[in-house]
Formats: structure tokens, sequence, C-alpha cells
């Protein structure tokens, strides 16, 4: 169309195109300064592929703005999204068109240009509309439902009834340029425009399109919605370390100060993470802290950290020698909120603009852990045990080996030439419930014929709870001294029945070197049994929950493996605990070193989960038989739960191990 | 204010204690050392007093050989200012006077307000070394303390006794044997594991403190191994624990 | 032989562990029961007690000094020791002479290991109660007085009473242990638990399923995040020995362990186990270590 704009109307629309970029420039800059202050993180650059790829799947695909239980909103999101920025590209259009007087871009009047955009901000007006009345009507728990967002949906509103003004009244007027095509929604509108009121109405409908326009580029940066720009460098720079892997702290011994202990020691990506946030509060829906009443939010960790940086951040700027509040102390975030997290990686898996919350948790613990030597007691006391004994629980380290007596099952000083080392773990090596666990995978690959053996009393804590509890440190002495160990029976095939093991030892012992091929006892069992390895007999016809541990499911995405090993086993109706299950998988409570931590406020996690074990029994009408996992953490918790509800008789916990091994045949005498 | 704390390097309380084949020693191979938990308590005692006062200098001491520095650097990871170690040929043979009198010379020349110890030491058990060191100093000693207030006047000190605590003062120099306390012994933050590492150790020699009376070990009985137990199943609940009373008494002889 | 036993009083007399010690020492030699006077006060700081018997003892040279190894005997015993640069044996829970010197077995290693000590005589040592039979009967010992002597720069300000012990020893303390669990079903089964452990002079623990329920106070927890323990014997009772609670309580010399589960895994860890009713159970033994004490 024809712009109406001319002489004066140009330099006016081009000064107010000034103020505008320029006001929401300054405030980038300054954003960026501040980003800036966090400390350098070489990991966030290479690998050039993945990083596009996760742009366009992630950022233009808003893939993960779908997941349950959020898909009508997530596509809803993306409409908006994508309507945003057709209309961005020909507000774009319109304001080089009226600063030029009349110069348009290649394209922008086609048919498929015109047709797109209207489709695009009538999908918009419908979701602006849901999106207004879910924040009117059903708002979100966790979500931050504040005046910003409304009048953030009224200003996009404002801008396309703007456009179809100028639509309307620019086709009634004659302003579309012959051969241009005509845009469909002001052909529609224009019959019923008058035509003494089409002109004025065309440049109303022009000016206040572009008004708002240039106001909300000067307003956006200013508000939460700037995650409309800040998720583009966010999900470009996301880590590239799998799920599970913390960072890796260098040459700890000549560090100066450890963990986060001012907005300096966090990364510029942890900034750049609260700068994107979108305070949609999905993080804090899924996480299983909040849910039972303990003082963590992970969004609230996300928003205090970037509160911070804008409060203190310019003295920062100003004063190279400033340090500011200990992020880990500040009024807002407390000890107590950090040390509640389980590391269960809900709130990464549901985030959609890939903000790294454990991370941020994990450095402020490890602050407090090993700066302050300030962790609670219990954690305290776990790590000296790992220290100490080789395990959190401060068992004799020379009972280690002993739950393998009399089963034939050497170690590597008996069998250097054992194919699999069966890490065990500390947990299946200690605790007399999960022993129970090992002896199962023991019996499975006896019978399949697999060549492994253990290490006895040369195992020790591969480190993961020390890790988790913020004492990097300690991991590194323990994972070396098992990496030395691997190294001296030449250990390249490892099996680990403990997720926390089987995570630590093939996504982190990398960071010091120990590279090798690790398998879940479940996916190992899971081929065993598709290979004909193993055959199972028949056994008792049962429904079985299957529960997802974290660091197997989440952390490490086996979701099928455990799920295919159950449906194989004679016998066994597999049931899934809905709708918490899979990705949506409710923690146990132990993890991030919870398990050695005292729970007293609020409602225990794993309490909560035997109630939605329950729940859903009650909405398929049938209540299951067992509960199996494939974590022995999660056996203890899930014991203890169905103990304090009085229900141990009737709902059984299993490791799907046991289950397999009391139905294995045994193919070799 | 200047605390002294004598601490012994024993097995870690976790290490399944193992008699060696001559029946009369135990097995040290593969066995952690530590510091012997009461003394611990003791390190903990003096540290949360330096908490409050940070003028205190928390100074700590052992008798015994190179081994015996590891347990010397925990102490300092903890927090401590300063650690000695006393060494010389068959250091870690000493007796209970023999290092009570090693003792009573670090004590004389570092001159701490109050000296403080584990109340016995987790590998012999016997509490007797504290006592022995107030005597050679003839210094009073408390047994037992599991709290101390230091004031103008004297320190203020809470002995655990049946029922409560007698709280004593004393006026100048004393001996402390400490009780564990409410506050389990802090774990080390990393700077200062860091800065122990580096420490530098004195060591003061010794030689020809023999003891004037000496212990013989006769015999060491292993303990029981775990599992294996008596089990009483499938009968009259009654009648086993009538039995168990007797057993209790007769053969494990816990009564 | 000239045997001496420092003789203790309570509020109601004697204490039994001089009585069995004094009955114990007739049988080895010539023994005199001493008690130690305050000069002043009530309150005698080990070093005045051991001052005041030193004198006595330099004077007369006894073969052997006995104490009872409660807190304060052990305290004086282990100063008077030094004071006459003599041997000392503490805890003991059994004594023999060999000719000239005497043989003791007490504990070692936190008490996992039983040790048989010889010393040379003369010597010191403080026995455990309990350790010698004490029969019916016998006349009340005579005891001699001895005064206290000195303590310079140390005096009795007051005495602290614990107030929630209810004359309890402490848990992380305490010889022996009655712990409960969730087999118990409810706080009204500890006036049963508590009646044991008066019998037994025991310290009450539980499982952290009982502090969670509010059945008992959680300083009383044992386990992972409670206390950890290591009595002589710990007795579970309807405890399942999840290794969260097992983590506390496992360096126990002897573990008891009652439960209706066959399976139970505390049973993978006790000495003793009783696979039963615990309400049938602790009635009964109750009584039984009433008969077992009194030496029947």
């Amino acid at each position: 169309m024809i712009p109406p704009t001319s002489g004066a109307g140009q330099m006016v629309l081009a000064l107010l195109a000034a103020i505008g970029f320029g006001a929401g420039l300054w405030r980038l800059i300054h954003l960026f300064r501040l980003m800036r202050i966090g400390r350098s993180d070489p990991e966030r650059w290479g690998r050039l592929p993945q990083r596009i790829r996760d742009e366009i799947v992630l950022y233009l695909g808003q893939r993960k703005l779908f997941k349950r239980p959020y898909s009508i909103r997530g596509i809803a999101h993306a409409l908006i999204f994508w309507g945003f920025l057709v209309i961005v590209a020909d507000s774009a259009e319109l304001l080089i068109a009226g600063v030029s007087g009349g110069w348009h871009l290649p394209g922008a009047t086609s048919g498929v240009f015109v047709w797109t955009l209207d489709a695009f901000s009538l999908l918009v007006v419908v979701s602006i509309l849901l999106a207004w009345a879910r924040r009117q009507f059903f708002a979100p728990k966790h979500m931050h439902v504040a005046g910003e967002g409304y009048a953030i949906l009224a200003l996009i509103a404002v801008l396309i009834v703007a456009l179809f003004a100028m639509e309307a009244g620019g086709v009634a007027a004659g302003r579309v340029e012959p051969g241009a095509a005509v845009p469909p929604i002001g052909a529609a509108l224009a019959p019923f425009v008058p035509a003494s009121i089409a002109f004025p109405l065309f440049a109303v409908g022009f000016w206040s399109h572009l008004v708002s326009t240039l106001f909300f580029a000067a307003w956006l940066p200013r508000t939460k919605h700037l995650h409309v720009v800040t998720s583009l460098p966010n999900v470009f720079f996301r880590s590239p370390r799998p799920r599970g892997a913390l960072r890796f702290v260098d040459k700890i011994e000549e560090q100066e100060t450890f963990g986060a202990a001012s907005l300096r020691d966090l990364t510029w990506k942890q900034h750049l993470d609260g700068a994107t946030c979108t305070e949609c509060g999905r993080c804090s829906d899924n996480c299983p802290a909040l849910a039972t009443g303990k003082p963590l939010d992970p969004q609230k960790i996300v928003l205090d950290l970037r509160d911070l940086l804008l409060k203190e951040g310019d003295l920062l700027l100003k004063d190279p020698a400033a340090s500011g509040t200990a992020p880990a102390h500040q009024l807002a975030t407390k000890p107590e909120e950090l040390w509640s997290c389980t590391t269960c990686a809900a709130c990464v898996e549901q985030c959609p603009v890939t903000i790294e919350h454990i991370d941020k948790i994990v450095d402020l613990r490890r602050y407090l852990t090993m700066q302050e030597a300030a962790a609670p007691p219990e954690a305290q006391k776990a790590m000296t045990n790992i220290e100490r004994a080789g395990n959190p629980w401060g068992e004799a380290a020379s009972a280690r080996g002993d739950w393998a007596e009399g089963l034939g099952v050497p170690t590597f000083a008996e069998d250097p030439d054992a194919e699999y080392l069966y890490f065990v773990g500390c947990a299946a090596s200690f605790d007399r419930r999960n022993q129970r666990v090992a002896k199962a995978l023991a019996t499975i690959l006896q019978a399949a014929g697999t060549s492994f053996a253990i290490l006895g009393t040369e195992e020790t804590c591969n480190g993961d709870p020390a890790r988790r509890m913020g004492n990097e440190y300690l991991w590194q002495l323990q994972a070396q001294q098992n990496i030395e160990t691997f190294a001296r029976y030449k250990v390249r095939k490892i099996i680990a029945s403990c997720p926390h093991c089987f995570n630590t030892i093939a996504n982190e012992y990398p960071q010091l070197g120990g590279n090798y091929e690790v398998v879940h006892a479940l996916q190992l069992v899971q081929d065993l049994i598709e290979q004909q390895k193993i055959t199972l007999g028949t056994g008792p016809a049962e429904t079985v929950a299957y529960h997802d541990p974290c660091y197997l499911g989440r952390h490490n995405g086996i979701y099928e493996d455990p799920r295919a090993v159950l449906d194989a086993i004679d016998g066994v109706t597999r049931m899934e605990i809905e709708p918490h299950h899979r990705e949506r998988g409710f923690c146990c409570g132990a993890g991030g070193g919870r398990m050695w931590m005292e729970e007293k406020v609020g409602q225990r996690v794993n309490h909560r989960r035997v109630e939605q074990i329950l729940d859903a029994g009650n909405a398929r009408g049938a209540q299951p038989a067992k509960v199996a996992s494939g974590c022995p953490f999660c056996l203890i918790m899930l014991d203890e739960g169905v103990g304090a509800k009085g229900i141990a008789e009737q709902l059984k916990p299993v490791d799907v191990l046991e289950l397999v091994a009391a139905r294995v045949h045994h193919s070799r005498v | 204010m200047r605390f002294l704390i004598c601490i012994k390097q024993v097995p870690d309380s976790t290490t399944r204690v193992k008699v060696a084949a001559n029946g009369t020693s135990v097995v040290t191979d593969g066995v952690t050392w530590s510091i012997s938990p009461y003394d611990e308590y003791a390190v903990e005692l003096a540290l949360e007093h330096k908490d409050t006062a940070p003028d205190t200098i928390v100074s700590i001491i052992s008798v015994g050989g190179p081994r015996t520095k590891d347990a010397l650097r925990q102490a300092l990871a903890m927090g401590c200012d300063d650690a000695t170690l006393i060494t010389g040929d068959g250091a870690d043979q000493f007796g209970p006077l023999g290092v009570a009198n090693a003792l009573k010379s670090a004590v004389l020349d570092l001159k701490p307000d109050l000296v403080l110890c584990g109340k016995q030491a987790s590998d012999d058990d016997q509490g007797f070394v504290g006592p022995a060191l107030a005597e050679a100093l003839g210094w009073p000693h408390v047994a037992m303390v599991t709290k101390i207030a230091p004031s103008a006047d004297g320190t203020e000190i809470w002995n655990e006794t049946e029922g409560g605590h007698e709280v004593w003062k004393a006026s100048g120099g004393a001996v402390l044997t400490v009780q564990k306390s409410a506050k389990e012994p802090r774990y080390p933050s990393l700077p200062g594991i860091m800065k122990a590492k580096k420490k530098e150790i004195p060591e003061r020699p010794v030689a020809g403190l023999e003891d004037p009376v000496t212990l013989e070990i006769v015999k060491l009985e292993p303990p029981p191994a775990r599992g294996g137990g008596k089990i009483f199943r499938d009968g009259d609940t009654k009648a086993f624990a009538a039995e168990l009373a007797k057993l209790l008494r007769d053969e494990a002889k816990v009564l | 032989m000239k045997i001496w036993v420092i003789a203790e009083r309570s509020t109601d007399g004697l204490r039994r562990v001089s009585k069995e010690l004094a009955a114990k020492a007739a049988t080895l030699g010539d023994t005199t029961v001493l008690e130690v006077q305050p000069t002043s006060g009530e309150h005698v700081s080990a070093v005045a007690a051991a001052t005041g018997l030193a004198e006595r003892a330099t004077a007369e040279s006894p073969d052997l000094i006995l104490f009872g190894a409660t807190p304060t005997g052990r305290d004086v015993a282990a100063r008077l020791a030094a004071k006459l640069k003599r041997a000392y044996l503490s805890e003991c829970t059994d004594l023999a002479i060999e000719g000239s010197s005497v043989d003791a077995t007490r504990g070692m290693y936190a008490g996992k290991v039983r040790a048989r000590v010889r010393a040379a005589l003369p010597a010191v040592a403080s026995v455990r109660p309990n350790a010698f039979p004490l029969a019916d009967g016998l006349p009340e010992p005579e005891v001699t007085a001895v005064a206290a002597g000195a303590a310079a720069g140390l005096e009795f300000v007051r005495f602290e009473p614990t107030a929630s012990s209810g004359g309890r020893v402490s848990l992380s303390e305490a010889r022996v242990i009655v712990s409960g669990g969730r087999g118990l079903k409810g706080p009204e089964a500890w006036t049963q638990v508590e009646a044991l452990a008066d019998v037994l002079g025991a310290a009450l623990g539980a499982s952290r399923a009982v502090t969670d329920a509010g059945w008992r106070p959680n300083e009383e927890q044992v386990g992972q995040t409670g206390k950890t323990v290591t009595p002589d014997l710990y007795i579970a009772l309807g405890i399942s020995g999840a290794i969260q609670h097992l983590a506390g309580m496992t360096s126990s010399k002897v573990i008891v362990a009652v439960n209706k589960d066959p399976d139970a895994d505390i049973f993978k860890v006790a000495d003793y186990g009783i696979v039963g009713d615990v309400f049938e159970f602790l009635p009964a033994f109750t009584e039984a270590v009433k008969h077992a004490k009194a030496g029947a």
C-alpha cells in the first residue's frame, strides 16, 4: 500500500523509529554488559550444527512448549510467536515504506505474504483471547500473572487491530498499488468502510500500528517478554553436556574461591538464563520439592538471581573490586531452598527456553559446601563417611563385597579377563534390601553366560552424592580413585544397576578422562532378552506399576528399555503411573544427596509418590500389586513410603531385575 | 585465649577391626586412620569458641609416627591454627604415662590457657592420658565436658554426669576431657583443606620417655561377625523371650 | 593381697556396683571399702578425691584399687593411677589375680574387641556394673571414710539437672538401648518399652518412622539422619532394618531384633532375633530380664 507519509511525516516516523529502537537498544546493551559480569564459559561455543538445529527446533519450532500437560497452551503460544514473527516482518516493511515514502521490500506485496500475514494475525487475535481468558479465569499456579502480561497482550491486540483498520481503510481508499496483492481481511472489511473515513482510517491504522510497534521495541527489553529476544541466544548457547553431567571444575586445587560466591562467579550464560525466564512457572509446576511444601521454587531461584543482578549489577560494573551479596545468602534465595533440590531435572525438562536450573543450584551449593563448610550436618556426615569409608552410610569399607559371598561372582583380581565390570554401588553393596537386587542381577548375568566381575573392596563410592551436595572436590577424589582402579584392570565395559552410578560414570567420568562403555543393568537385560540369551519362565499374573528413576529417565532418556523388560515378563501387566510417568515422572525424593539429609518440612516426597501410585490405581479401577523401578534409592524411598502409608502388604516395591531373576531359566549349571 | 588440643590417630570408626594372627594386636594394613572421635569433639568445642571469639588460637598436638601428621592435617583443615607433632623412635608405642609426660613438656612451652582432649581414645578405650597429663602439670582436670564458657575470672566447665551437669570453674590452667556434644565435628572447607596441606608441622623430638607402668595384651577376641545370629522362629514368643534373657546374660554378657 | 574398693553412694545407699566389687574383692584378698567424704559442700572434684585417696594409698600401699566404672569412678580412678604412677585398667568386665599381676577383661576399639590385658601390681581398675554377681542377703560392707584433698584452681559452681532425660542415660552414651519402630503401631506401646528400658537401665531409641509420626521426640531418632550409637546391647523392636536406620546402629556390640516379618532385613545384622509378636515379647522379656539380673 502507498504509505500515508510524505515530507514531514517521513521525518517524524524516522525520528520515532530512532527513539523506539534507540531506547530498546540502550537497554539491550546495558543487559549485555550485566551478563558480562559473569565469568567466561568456554563450553558455550563450538558444535555449531547442533546449535543451529536447536534454534530451528526449539526456538522457531517451539518444540518444548508442547510437552504434556501444556500442549494446548503451547500451541496458542506458538501461534502468537509465529504470528509475532510475521507481524514484525510486516511492521518492518511498513516502517521502511513509511520512511522511504513508498519503497517496498521485495515480496512484501506478494499474495503469499499478505495472506500469511492476515491469517496469522487472525490466529494471534484468537490466541490472545485464549491467553487472556486463561490468565483471567484459570491462572496456572506458578505462572507470574501481572499487569505487565495483560499490557503486553493488549499491546499486541492494538497492533493487530490497527493493522486490520489500516488494511480496511487502505483497500477502501484505494491505496493498494497496482499489481500488489490485496490483503484478504482488508478486502473483506473494506465494503463496510464509508468512503468519507476510508483515508483517515487508513492513516490512523498505519500510524497507531507503527507507533505501538516502536513503543513495543522500546518497552519489550524492560519486561519478561524480552525472552522473545533472549531465548534466541539462550537456546543457541545451551549446555552441550549430557543433562546428567554437572559442570566440571578444572584444576580445583588451584582455585581461590569455590562455587558461586558472587554474581561474578556465575557464568554469563547463567545470567542470560535469568534474562530469558518467561515466568511461565512450568519448572515450579513440576518441582517435587515445591509440590510437597519445601521452600524451594526453581523459578524463584532463577528470578532471584536475575533480580540480584539488576539490583547490584551496576555497582559491580562500576567497581571491579566489589563482590556484592553472596547469591547463596541473599535474602531471597536462602540455603534451605538450595538444599531442598533433589536434582530430579523436572524443571530442566520442562523449561521451554532451556534454562539450566540444576547447574545454578549446584554452583550455589558448591559455595556453601566447599567455601563455607556450611552444608547441613547430615550432609557433612555423609561426606565424612564417603571420605573415610568410601560410602555415604559409613558402613565398613571391608564389607563391600560381602553380598557376593558364595554366589560365584568373581572379583577382577580373581578374573582379570572378565568382559564387564559390574559396578555394584554403595546401596546394593551395603543395604540388605538392595543386596537382593545385586544378587538378582548376578543370577541373570550368570544365566546369560555374560562374562563379568566386580571390584569387591576395591570399589569405592562413585562420588555422585558428594558432587550433588556441592562437594566437587570429593567427587573428583572418588572418581579418580575409581578411574585408577578401572585402569589397573583395563576395564572397558561397565554395568551399573544404580542409575546414579550409571550417570556419573557414563556422563561425568569422561570429564576426568575416564571413558567407558557404560550400560544400565536394565538396558543390558533388555538386550539379553531380545537376543534370547536368557529365557524367562512363567510367573503369577500381577499388575506392576513402573516408576521412572530420574537419573535413568529424564537425565539419560532411558524410558523404554525398562518397560520393554517388564513387558517381556510373563504374567506382568505394566501400569503407567498416570500422569506422572516418563518425562513427567515424579522423583522419589532421594536424588541430589537428599537420601542422606533430613526431610522435616512439608510432606515427604516419597510419600507423595506413593499417593500418586494409589491415585493412578484408583483412576484405572485397580491397584497394582507391585511398583517396580530400576534404582536402589527409589527402592529404599518407596519401601519407606509404603511402610509409612501402612500398605506394605498391598503394594510391594521391587526392582525390575528381581522380577526377571525370579523367572529366569538357568541355561548353565 | 589459647587452646591446646591433644589428639590421637586411631583406626576410623567405620573400619572393621581385625585381630592379627598373633592374637594380641590388630591388623593395620588397609586401615583408614582418623582423629579419635572424642578428640574431634574436643576440636569442635574449641573451634566453636573460636567462631564466636576470632582472636582465639587453637593449637593441636599429637604423639606418634610420621603417619600421625595426617590426623593433624585433618584438624588443621577443620580450622585449627597450628599443629605440633611429638615424634621419635617408638613414639607410637608410648604408654599413657609416657605420652602424658611427652605432652607435658610441650604444654610448658606452648603455654595454652586450656588443654583439651577426648574423654578416651577409641582404640584402647582407656581415658587415662587426660587426667595423667593434668597430674603431670599439677593442674586440675574435668572429665566428660560438653560445654565451656570462659569469663574474666575463669572458665565455666560443664561436666556431664548422671542426671545432669556439674558446673565447675577453673581459675587457671586445666585439662578438659571432652564428651560427645550435640554439635557434630565440622566437615572442613576446601580452602581449609588446601591450607592444611601446605602448613608446616613442626616436630618435637622425644626420647627415653618410658612408661613406668605397661599393660600387656594377653589376648584379643575379634568382634562377632554380623549375620549368622541366633534367630528363633516358629515358636512361643514368651519362651523365646526367657531364653534370650539368659543368653544375653551368660553368652553375650551384656546384661 | 591388699585390695581397696572405693565405694560410691546414691540416694538410696551404697551403689550396687560398689557392693558387687566388695563381694568380689573379698574373694581375692584383704578388702577395705573406702568412701571419699567431701570437705565442704557435697560435690568432690576428681582431683580432690584422688588427692585424698593417694595420701592414704602411699601410706598403706594397697595392691589393687577398684572403682565402679561410673562417670565419677572412672574419672577418680584415672587421676589416682596417675598420681600413684600405677597401671590403670578402665571399664573391666572381669578380673583375676595371676601371681604378681592382675588380668582384666575389657573392651577395646570402641568396645568392638574384647581384650584380656595384664598389668603388674600394684594397679588401679574401674569395673563395670554387673560384671560380678551379688548374692542376696549379704551384709552391707563396712565403709571407711577418707577425706577429700584439696583441688587448687577448681571450684564447684552449681548443678544443672537435665530436664528431659527422665532419669535415663543419654542415647549416644548408653550401654543399652531399647529402640522401637513402626511395628509398635503407636505411641501407647512405649509404656511397655519404657518398662523394659527401666529394667535394663537403657536409653530409648526410635526409627525415623516413629519420630516422623510424632510418637517419640526427634532426639530419640537413631540412624543416618539421626544419632549414631554404639551400645553394648541394641534391642530393635518392630524395626524392619532399612539402611537409613542400620547406618546409625550396626556398630553396636550385640544386636537383638524382634519382628513379626521373618524376612525383615534387621535379622541379617542381628546376633539374636525373635520372629514373633513384639507385644507378646515385651512383658515376657521384661520379666525375664528382671530374673536374669537377680541371678536366677
